[in-house]
């Protein structure tokens, strides 16, 4: 993990005039990147921990990992996609280990869904339908959650980070620590989980 | 699917199948040009990678609405004091 957050020395800490002054400054600046990062940091860690209380007690975790191993963010470079890795990091090593000992939740091998085949279908291949006009409207923050939420870890991870987050497939690798096509197979797989799910809601009515 | 053709370009099923990472813009120069030859000539295509796009976006757009709480926020100053 240690490797994985970057490998800049912390020698430019010496350039500001000695170590408590280096120390505040440091505070400071990771503060202003933070702050602005919170609302982001919180919602992944919801989406990954599926709690509020979880989520809070991983944003804070993360928050003091972070500061531990800022002096390694290469300044310039994605903030937001660093504090993400190093929360993917602290989930998987720690919140996973709570869950395997529970359930564990594999994804069901099936037929790939299309909403956009399923809403042609449905409408009998009317030549003026608009399976968009028809099916994202349907789709509300509580049904689009719940499809996520309901995808087993490794996947949901992955999901979040792309779909909710926007990180490269570069990025999630690091993040997740898995190989490139890792993340693809993945993603592909909750994308498709995610809209079999959401296809099911809207038919038993759910969506909202 | 249709099969339309361009000389140069995929076939539809050859363009679906890299549908997430076109979308994803992970594809490289050459393979994004041969979906973008394909698209310019597939109707099809072009609608259902269109919703494809429109349905994720969708996704992000009602699924990042969260705000952190006031009681979190106000930990997280404390304990960066405390750092």
């Amino acid at each position: 993990m240690q490797e994985s957050l970057g490998s800049s020395v912390p020698g430019h800490r010496l350039d500001c005039g000695g170590k408590v002054a280096c120390e505040v400054d440091q505070k400071r600046e990771f503060e202003a990147l933070l702050t602005p990062l919170l609302d982001t940091l919180y919602g992944a860690a919801l989406r990954m921990t599926r709690h509020h209380d979880d989520a809070a007690d991983l944003v804070q975790d993360t928050v003091v990992k972070g500061y531990r191993f800022f002096h390694r963010f290469e300044r310039g470079t994605n903030f937001k996609a660093w504090m993400l890795r190093v929360m993917t990091n602290l989930f998987i090593n720690q919140y996973r280990k709570a869950e395997k000992q529970g359930e564990h939740v594999e994804l069901e091998e099936g037929e790939d869904v299309w909403i956009w085949a399923k809403a042609w279908e449905q409408a009998g291949n009317k030549i003026n339908f608009d399976p968009a006009e028809y099916v994202l409207s349907k789709l509300g923050e509580a049904t689009i959650c719940a499809a996520i939420e309901a995808l087993p870890a490794e996947f949901r991870v992955v999901v979040t980070l792309a779909d909710i987050e926007e990180l490269s497939y570069e990025e999630i690798a690091e993040a997740v620590q898995i190989p490139i096509g890792t993340v693809k197979s993945r993603l592909y797989r909750g994308r498709k989980q995610v809209q079999k799910l959401l296809w099911e809601y809207m038919q038993e009515g759910r969506a909202a | 699917m249709s099969t339309h053709t361009h000389p140069d370009s995929f076939t539809c099923q050859q363009a679906f199948q890299r549908l997430y990472e076109y979308l994803d813009r992970a594809l490289g120069p050459e393979e994004e040009k041969l979906v973008r030859q394909h698209l310019a000539v597939c109707e099809d295509c072009v609608r259902h990678f269109h919703f494809e796009e429109q349905l994720l976006t969708t996704i992000r757009e009602r699924c990042r609405t969260g705000r952190a709480p006031e009681p979190l926020r106000r930990k997280i100053a404390q304990l960066i004091e405390g750092l």
